[in-house]
This record gives structure tokens, C-alpha cells and sequence, in this order.
């Protein structure tokens, strides 16, 4: 009787069927390239802010900058991006190095 | 560009700085030609103020359909103060009528002056705006962080 609510437990072994929690699963084949997909999206973004923040010193050193707010500004997203990058890398390599110190 | 929606709060202080930045440039044409009495459009110079207006930027697509974003603030039109001019007795003065009397442009220095202050310190208060966005990012990042 006082273990009834923990029935609703049950319910959770319909998680494995979505299709989103194990798509490799349901289709059969690798989907390998996602991660990557995804840490190459990041990378990207990073590409872009750094290309911004490169554009504008470049405007600032030759004179064509509008202001300097902005220059400041797109300087502090590529920072930005970055050390989100810097920390995703961390975390990575982190989670790789447990895996390594495993006992088999 | 994948990083642009992250960083919407930044261009949005940006946009303000950039209007009150304008601001300040009409309002230092305006001191400087506190005593021009030809003006591009013949007569006095009349002081110039700035009209904002708020920017709705169109998101990139596959984003809700189109749903519109905020996209800070642009200045939209310099109009100038149609007051009255004052009239100086200079009659030794070229641009002086028939009576000696000349019409001095209607810039006030002290109300140049406190929108001035207004001015500065309305840079600084989307300045301070760009800063929290980067202390909360900062912050966020540190959940990263073992």
C-alpha cells in the first residue's frame, strides 16, 4: 500500500523506445557524426566571433572603425566564445581521462 | 551564424551605445554652432535633436517562423527645434536686417548641457547593460567548471 506511488516507475521503461533518447538504436546504423556535428557547429560559431573581432581591429588599426564600442564589444564575445569552447574541451577531455583510469 | 542569438543582448547595448554616441555628436554640433548664423539651408543654424525609434530584427530562418527578435534601437530622423530665434542688435553684423537686429541661432547652452549629461550617462547605462550580460555569461560558464 505504501509502495503504490513507486509503480509510476514502471512508466519509465517507455523512455527507452523514444525514438530521440537512442537514435542509433531504432535506425541500426552509426549516427557517429552527430557529436561532431555539434562540436563542429560550436567551433564555428567561435570561427565566426573571431573573424568579427579580427574585422574590427583591423578597422580600428586602419582608421575605419565607426566606434569603439563596438570593436570593445566584438572583441568580448570572441572572448567569450572561446573560453565557452576552452571549458567544453575541459570537460571533455575530463570525461575522457575517467574513462581511461577505468579498472578492467 | 550560430552564436549570433547568444550574443543578442550584447548587440542590443551595442545599438545603444552607438545611438547615444549620435546623440552626443548632435548635441557637440550643436554647442559648436551656438553662434552660426548661415546655415546649409540659408539662415541661423537650429539646433538639431535626434529621433529613436526601436528595432524588431527579423530572426534567421527555421526560428518559429520568422518570429520577430528585439534588435536594440536606431536613430531614425535629426529634426530641427522650430522655437523662436532670438534677435541680437549687431548692426555692423553681415547677416544683420534692416534694422540691425540679427537672429542668433536658438541653441541654449545650459539645456545643451544637461542633455549633454543625459547623454553620457545613458552610454553608460547600457554599458553597465553589456557588462551584466558578460558577468552572467561568465557566470554561466563556470557551471563548466568541475
Amino acid at each position: 500500500m505504501a509502495l503504490e506511488p513507486l509503480g509510476a516507475i514502471g512508466n519509465l521503461g517507455t523512455l527507452g523506445r523514444m525514438p530521440a533518447l537512442n537514435p542509433q538504436v531504432e535506425s541500426g546504423q552509426p549516427t557517429a557524426g552527430t557529436f561532431a556535428n555539434m562540436l563542429n557547429g560550436l567551433l564555428d560559431g567561435q570561427r565566426t566571433a573571431n573573424t568579427n573581432a579580427n574585422e574590427a581591429i583591423t578597422q580600428l588599426a586602419t582608421g575605419e572603425a565607426q566606434d569603439l564600442h563596438s570593436v570593445s564589444l566584438a572583441v568580448a564575445q570572441a572572448e567569450l566564445s572561446f573560453r565557452m569552447i576552452l571549458e567544453m574541451r575541459n570537460r571533455l577531455t575530463e570525461a575522457y581521462q575517467e574513462v581511461m583510469r577505468m579498472q578492467v | 551564424m550560430p552564436f549570433s542569438n547568444l550574443f543578442a543582448a550584447s548587440r542590443i547595448s551595442g545599438s545603444g551605445m552607438s545611438a547615444e554616441r549620435l546623440r552626443m555628436e548632435v548635441i557637440a554640433n550643436n554647442i559648436a554652432n551656438a553662434n552660426s548664423t548661415k546655415s546649409a539651408n540659408g539662415g541661423p543654424y537650429r539646433r538639431q535633436d535626434v529621433v529613436f525609434a526601436e528595432v524588431l530584427a527579423e530572426q534567421a530562418a527555421g526560428a518559429k517562423g520568422g518570429v520577430q527578435s528585439l534588435g536594440g534601437v536606431k536613430a531614425v530622423e535629426l529634426v530641427e527645434d522650430q522655437s523662436q530665434l532670438p534677435r541680437v542688435f549687431m548692426p555692423a553684423h553681415p547677416d544683420a536686417d534692416a534694422q540691425g537686429y540679427v537672429s542668433m541661432p536658438n541653441v541654449h547652452l545650459p539645456i545643451e548641457m544637461v542633455n549633454l549629461i543625459t547623454a553620457t550617462r545613458a552610454y553608460e547605462a547600457n554599458l553597465k547593460a553589456a557588462q551584466a550580460f558578460r558577468q552572467m555569461n561568465e557566470q554561466a560558464l563556470t557551471l563548466l567548471r568541475g
